[in-house]
């Protein structure tokens, strides 16, 4: 799950940084990005997912532990000459330059002759759709505008690694769809690996190859958005991506197989190396619960609240003993507030943790 | 700006009468100095005799307050921006100190900074230079304070960050990205110290010898032992000299609060 | 960019790395030296001078300033004429500024200009300006002797003419910092008060000036400090006027008695000082000099 062999582009090998004022920013950090592929780092505010992308920059320098681009230890190589693409979540263009200005300025530095800019930037504009904005300021571009030329500008000089701090998180949802895809889309087309840090789960999910989660400084996990979503390591993985069902209980032996009670019901567990008597945590998606056909419930609850989200519907269920569980029925389902219905949880679905894990 | 009704006329009264307050000098300063004898009629009585005084005797004086203005600016620039650089780039220990130390000539009055540096560097009085340093000490924090503001207010940082990762080595990303952001603030930073420097008087006349005087000097002593008419010549001259500049600040938009200075 | 993660940490992206360090201690170095020779060593040095007396170490002429009559009344004077100035221009200034802030008319970039223009004008000019207006050849006593036979106000070298002179700095200086504050007013706070039925005086007191009261203290502090400061504008005009940085003039060009200039300088110095820090924190003003 950590580091692989030395065929990764970028690794970063037990990394470790603390601010001046003692936090620590990331811990003992190990991650690396395959070529050509796209990870996403999520974890909530403060997780030290952009100080990451940082240290990978060059632009923060670890207290300790190595960076690695294509097998050559770059720690000590300022960002200036690591060849990275960064896309900053203000987008930091240049104001005093015009926007292909913005985008040749890489080129420029690395002495591209004029002529040779001028193709290369013409080339990324038309691919992003700004070739018309070319003399325009940054002041008089549009949000989504803007984020389009700070990604020409890092992408047109080719870099190892394409780096994007929260890059759509300034622009409205709308907006901020329509450029998940067409970044997806450029990215692809143009085989660059990048490192995308997000605090929105589902635009990690969207996005990523695979998602590494971070929290307090640590990773969490690291998969591919499946597992992470199925198979989440802690109990934080599982609350932060995607809504989730979690339940503790005792382990009870019946007719030759394992039940785990959690209060308001029992599930039969799918496989666990824990025996009865022994506490056990599941935890299902709100997909993974229906109402239940005669003689198949788990459980039964009451529906306190409906949202109706389109493709489904989303119901909050409190059992009898108190608890909260969300489930997510289909869209034609006709039910009502303040009602008793039998529920059933798809059991293969079920995930089971032995440990209690942060 | 929004208006709803016109202004009572008990307030157009007193702003007429305040401007006319402040301007109406001037404006006789500047008719008297081209009539011939003041008391007897403003105008008509043309004459040049009073510029041709001012031209005859102070030139030198009028020089000076130039050539120091000017060096106060180019000093000003080479030493000042990059430390306000340093200021809005950099964090260490006593910073916050260190820059208000550099600010607080600004917040003593010209005399009193005027009788410790006469004291302490009497040695050099007498020096072309000696002013010149008194002129740097009072004009060197504006153009700190001025660019400081302007690079922070601009969060600089991102930008200089966006040119290393693109590859661009410390003086590339002075040149291209911070230099032209700060232009302007570098400009207004500039005319200032010069509209500084070519008023300075209270604490130039502790430092000044007869060989280096100054403008303001002159000008007083015009006003103390000469005619009106020489004095608002020369006074006339001030003015040419400054108001080019004033209106250059007026037009870089930093005249707000940046003028309340030296009396 | 994202700092939610960086806050708590250095500005600077490169942290101390032994190039950036010199690199910042450079940039810096040229400034340093300049304050440190020029302004920390002389302002230490007066410090000191002012502490020293024959028998060593005293605070004696800082304790003269208050004791003896002389200096005390100079202080007085000082003292009273701020105040007086303060109060004058604050209640012109703030009605000016009002003016300016909530009616339109023609010309108002003009007015701006022309009432800020004498903003740059050195004390001796403001000086020659109150001769110009009402010295023996003045404006006014020429006016009135054309109109009652009589030269009146000739006051250019009096206390009051230094009075109008002080005026004629600090309206400038005033009504600008008081514009900025009024127009950053919240005017939802006049209307609700009107919406109650208040009349527009009772308004004025009860609802608006108090709103903008931070910002009258603190451009009163730069009034006050300005005029405690001031001095080519008296040294023009007389150079018998008891104020404090006239009497630092003469105790150390005219009496040498360098100690004492020392320590009055000191004791202005540290007045200017405090009320700017006052008119710093209290508005929103980039704290200027005062004379």
């Amino acid at each position: 799950m950590t580091g692989r062999g030395t065929d990764s582009k970028i690794r970063l090998e037990n990394v470790s940084k603390r601010f001046r004022d003692g936090t620590v920013a990331v811990d003992n950090v190990s991650l690396d990005i395959q070529a050509g592929e796209l990870l996403a780092i999520v974890g909530p505010s403060g997780c030290g997912k952009t100080t990451t992308l940082r240290i990978v920059s060059g632009l923060e320098r670890a207290d300790t532990g190595r960076v690695y681009f294509d097998g050559v230890d770059v720690t000590d190589v300022p960002a200036e000459k690591r060849n990275v693409g960064v896309v900053f979540q203000s987008y930091a263009l240049f104001p005093n330059m015009t926007v292909v200005e913005n985008i040749e300025y890489g080129l420029r530095i690395r002495r591209v002759p004029p002529a040779q800019r001028r193709e290369r930037a013409g080339q990324l504009m038309e691919m992003l759709k700004i070739a018309g904005l070319a003399h325009r300021r940054p002041s008089q571009l549009s949000g989504g505008q803007q984020q389009r030329v700070a990604l020409a500008r890092a992408l047109v000089i080719e870099p190892a690694v394409l780096l994007l701090d929260e890059p759509l998180t300034a622009l409205d949802a709308k907006l901020r769809d329509e450029l998940r895809v067409e970044l997806q889309r450029v990215l692809k087309r143009l085989g660059i690996t990048a490192l995308y840090v997000t605090h929105d789960q589902a635009e990690a999910m969207c996005i990523g190859d695979r998602i590494a989660v971070m929290n307090q400084g640590r990773m969490v996990q690291i998969d591919v958005p499946t597992n992470i979503y199925r198979r989440p390591a802690t109990a934080f993985v599982a609350g932060f991506i995607g809504t989730t069902n979690m339940a503790r209980g005792h382990l009870a032996a019946e007719g030759g197989r394992l039940y785990v009670d959690v209060g308001y019901a029992r599930f039969p567990v799918p496989s666990t190396t824990k025996g009865p008597g022994e506490e056990l945590t599941v935890l299902f998606r709100p997909e993974d619960v229906s109402l239940a056909a005669p003689g198949q419930e788990h459980f039964r609850g009451r529906i306190e609240n409906i949202f109706f989200l389109g493709d489904k519907v989303r119901v909050f269920v409190r059992t009898f003993t108190g608890e909260e569980v969300i489930a997510d029925l289909p869209s034609e389902s006709r039910v009502e507030r303040s009602t008793d219905y039998p529920f059933q949880v798809d059991a293969a679905k079920l995930y089971s943790w032995a440990e209690e894990t942060a | 700006m929004r208006s709803r009704r016109g202004a009572p006329v008990l307030l157009y009264v007193v702003a007429v009468a305040t401007v006319a307050f402040l301007i109406v000098p001037v404006i006789i300063s500047v008719l008297g100095s081209f009539a011939g004898a003041w008391h007897r009629s403003l105008v008509g009585d043309f004459t040049l005799e009073w510029y041709k005084y001012v031209f005859d005797n102070y030139s030198r004086t009028i020089g000076i307050s130039l050539l120091i203005g000017f060096l106060c600016m180019g000093i000003g620039i080479l030493i000042g921006v990059p430390a306000a650089y340093a200021f809005a780039k950099y964090d260490f220990p006593g910073k916050t100190l260190f820059e208000q130390i550099v600010a607080l000539p600004m917040a003593i009055p010209g005399i009193a900074l005027a009788v410790a540096i006469i004291q302490t560097h009497s040695h050099i009085r007498g020096n072309w230079y000696f002013v010149l340093l008194g002129h740097l000490v009072v004009t060197l924090p504006y153009m700190v304070d001025t660019v400081t503001a302007t690079l922070r207010g601009l969060n600089m940082q991102v930008y200089e960050e966006s040119a290393a990762s693109l590859g661009a080595s410390w003086w590339q990303r002075f040149i291209h990205v911070v230099v032209p952001n700060i232009r302007q603030a570098i400009i207004s930073g500039a005319l200032m110290i010069f509209t500084i420097s070519l008023g300075e008087f209270n604490m130039t006349l502790f430092l000044y010898t007869p060989m280096y005087m100054t403008l303001p000097i002159g000008l007083y002593e015009s006003y103390a032992s000469l005619r009106l008419e020489i004095g608002s010549a020369y006074t006339s001259i001030f003015l040419v000299l400054i108001i080019p500049v004033l209106l250059a600040i007026q037009y870089l938009g930093a005249a707000d609060e940046s003028e309340l200075k030296n009396i | 960019m994202s700092t939610k993660v960086a806050l708590g940490s250095l500005p600077v992206t490169f942290r101390f790395r032994s190039r950036s360090r010199l690199l910042g201690i450079l940039l810096l170095l040229p400034l340093a030296l300049v304050t440190a020779f020029f302004f920390v060593y002389p302002m230490l040095f007066l410090l000191w001078r002012g502490l020293h007396t024959a028998e060593g170490l005293s605070l004696r002429h800082y304790l003269a300033i208050l004791s003896d009559a002389r200096y005390r009344q100079s202080l007085v004077n000082s003292v009273t004429l701020s105040a007086v100035v303060t109060v004058a221009s604050m209640v012109l200034s703030t009605t000016l500024a009002f003016f300016f802030a909530r009616y339109d008319f023609p010309g108002k970039r003009l007015f701006k200009a022309l009432l800020t223009f004498p903003l740059s004008f050195p004390g001796v000019v403001v000086g020659f300006m109150i001769i110009i207006l009402f010295g023996r050849t003045g404006v006014i006593p020429m006016v009135a002797m054309r109109i009652v036979g009589r030269p009146l106000f000739n006051i250019a070298y009096t206390l009051a003419g230094l009075f109008v002179a002080y005026l004629y700095f600090e309206i400038p200086r005033v009504t600008l910092t008081m514009i900025a504050s009024v127009q950053k007013m919240d005017r939802r706070l006049e209307e609700a008060s009107r919406s109650l039925g208040a009349a527009g005086f009772q308004t004025l007191i009860y609802v608006t000036l108090p709103a903008i009261w931070p910002a009258l203290i603190s451009a009163s502090a730069l009034a006050f400090a300005t005029s405690m400061g001031a001095f080519g504008t008296a040294f023009t005009l007389a150079q018998n006027f008891n104020i404090l940085p006239m009497l630092i003039y003469t105790e150390y060009t005219m009496s040498f008695n360098i100690e004492m200039a020392s320590a009055m300088a000191v004791f202005l110095g540290a007045i200017t000082l405090a009320l700017l820090a006052v008119y710093r924190s209290w508005g929103q003003g980039r704290g200027r000099s005062s004379a």
